[in-house]
């Protein structure tokens, strides 16, 4: 066998030129263009995941603005609940203070006008007691009746402390008359007594000057020119309504 | 008239340089796979259309060995060999053309190649590893196995070359002796069977020099 020398190292170069050739020609083009694709591909993988976080990110960011949103509906709620509250306590306070007024105003009304058919019940007591009283006295004789009424203004002068019975005839002294009103006329005889027994009570210069007055309704008044000493029936039932707090009506 | 069908035929002299019928194949295998490359990839796009495909099947197909095989990239070495596997392929099946003997049917092409594998060892291995730790490689792994290792070198290196050019120029002479003795269309089966043949020892050559380089990186064993 023969080694042909020349032979081998042409196609050492030849094959060295092949490689150049496919280097050029095949590999590098070939690797450019797949190179080119993965760097694509990348590219693409690279903007998936970019945007696959920015749609995270746009996801959070939408669950923080739904989260906000249930908070602010929160709040706004609990907000509009304790406004509700606030005004429906308010309502009541008022309605309760309305009503309280309402009661109280009910309360006073009913106290007046119980006051008042009490005033009223009470005049009308006092006023059938006077008429029983009038029809009473209109069956006693009235000798009587005046002597009845004299021996209380005796017991009542009697009973009066000196000085003021002193300063009663002081007041008849100065040329004071006395005015006797009793509620039915006396007799002529009776006002004499009535006289004498006055003179005794009061001094001897007293000068009484009888006059009548029905609506007394009984009893007799001594007109002094600066007192007057009430024994009529008609005072007693004023004394008597003062007592019991009705006020004076006029008749 | 050729005195040994071993022997290249010289079919010209460029001054003191015989050009053999190997060398002209050659040339030939050269210009088809350059201007077959060139006119495939002059249009090259990211959306690749089946021609582009094939091509890049073929270049990541052969890329994905390399890797398996030395587990690094393959980029450096797709070059030389990515072209040995498809010089091999495209040599060993152009016995098969009418009037063509296969460069790789003569001792001279499958020892240049060799050749190139042996020093392609080295300078990767060199560069890999460094001058020294390169050459301290050689006794590993005892000091005791350095000169088994250094004949290795130079006895797979001539294993490679020997089994290509007996596999090729042994699958052609049966063809001739058949065609000779039998008829034109007895062989047909034995071309069939020529044709793995050389898509085998096309890959044995490629893969072993794969290794080879692999083992002189020092991440893989040789097989």
């Amino acid at each position: 066998m023969h080694l042909d020398g020349w032979t081998i190292a042409l196609q050492i170069v030849n094959f060295a030129i092949l490689v150049w050739l496919l280097h050029r020609f095949l590999y590098r083009p070939i690797l450019s263009v797949i190179d080119a694709r993965k760097v694509g591909v990348q590219r693409q993988y690279d903007d998936a995941a970019a945007a696959a976080e920015k749609a995270k990110a746009g996801l959070a960011a939408i669950e923080a603005q739904r989260a906000g949103i249930v908070a602010e509906r929160e709040a706004t709620l609990k907000a509009a609940q304790a406004q509700a509250q606030d005004a429906a306590t308010a309502r009541r306070t008022q309605a309760e203070r309305e009503a309280q007024a309402l009661l109280d105003a009910t309360r006073r009304t009913l106290a007046e006008e119980r006051e008042v058919a009490l005033d009223e019940a009470r005049r009308v007591a006092l006023d059938l007691g006077a008429a029983f009283a009038r029809r009473l006295l209109a069956d006693v004789p009235m000798q009587l009746r005046a002597e009845a009424w004299i021996q209380r203004i005796e017991q009542h002068v009697n009973a009066l402390p000196k000085p003021q019975i002193d300063a009663l005839a002081g007041q008849l002294a100065g040329g004071g008359s006395l005015t006797v009103v009793t509620a039915a006329p006396l007799a002529p005889a009776t006002s004499e007594d009535w006289r004498g027994r006055l003179r005794r009570l009061l001094g001897n210069g007293v000068a009484a000057s009888f006059e009548v007055d029905p609506a007394l309704i009984a009893g007799a008044e001594l007109h002094f020119p600066a007192a007057v000493l009430s024994f009529s029936l008609r005072s007693a039932l004023e004394a008597a309504q003062s007592e019991i707090g009705i006020h004076a009506h006029a008749h | 008239m050729q005195a040994s069908p071993l022997t290249s035929a010289v079919l010209f002299h460029l001054g003191p340089v015989a050009i053999t019928r190997p060398v002209v194949t050659t040339w030939a295998i050269m210009l088809g796979l350059a201007a077959t490359c060139r006119a495939a990839t002059r249009r090259l796009r990211p959306r690749p259309d089946s021609r582009q495909a094939v091509l890049e099947i073929i270049v990541t197909g052969i890329a994905g060995q390399i890797e398996d095989v030395i587990r690094k990239d393959a980029r450096p070495f797709l070059p030389l060999l990515g072209t040995l596997f498809i010089f091999l392929v495209t040599a060993n099946l152009s016995g098969l053309l009418p009037g063509v003997k296969a460069p790789t049917a003569t001792i001279e092409t499958p020892a240049a190649l060799a050749l190139i594998v042996f020093f392609s060892v080295h300078y990767f291995g060199i560069r890999s590893r460094g001058f020294r730790g390169y050459l301290a490689s050689f006794a590993e792994p005892k000091l005791i196995m350095l000169p088994l290792n250094v004949l290795s070198e130079v006895t797979r290196t001539f294993s490679l070359m020997v089994r290509l050019f007996g596999n090729v120029m042994s699958g052609e002479f049966v063809i001739a002796l058949v065609v000779a003795l039998a008829g034109l269309f007895v062989p047909i089966p034995l071309m069939a069977l020529e044709i793995l043949v050389g898509l085998v020892q096309a890959y044995i050559f490629t893969i072993l020099a794969t290794v080879f380089i692999g083992a002189a990186l020092g991440d893989a064993k040789a097989g």
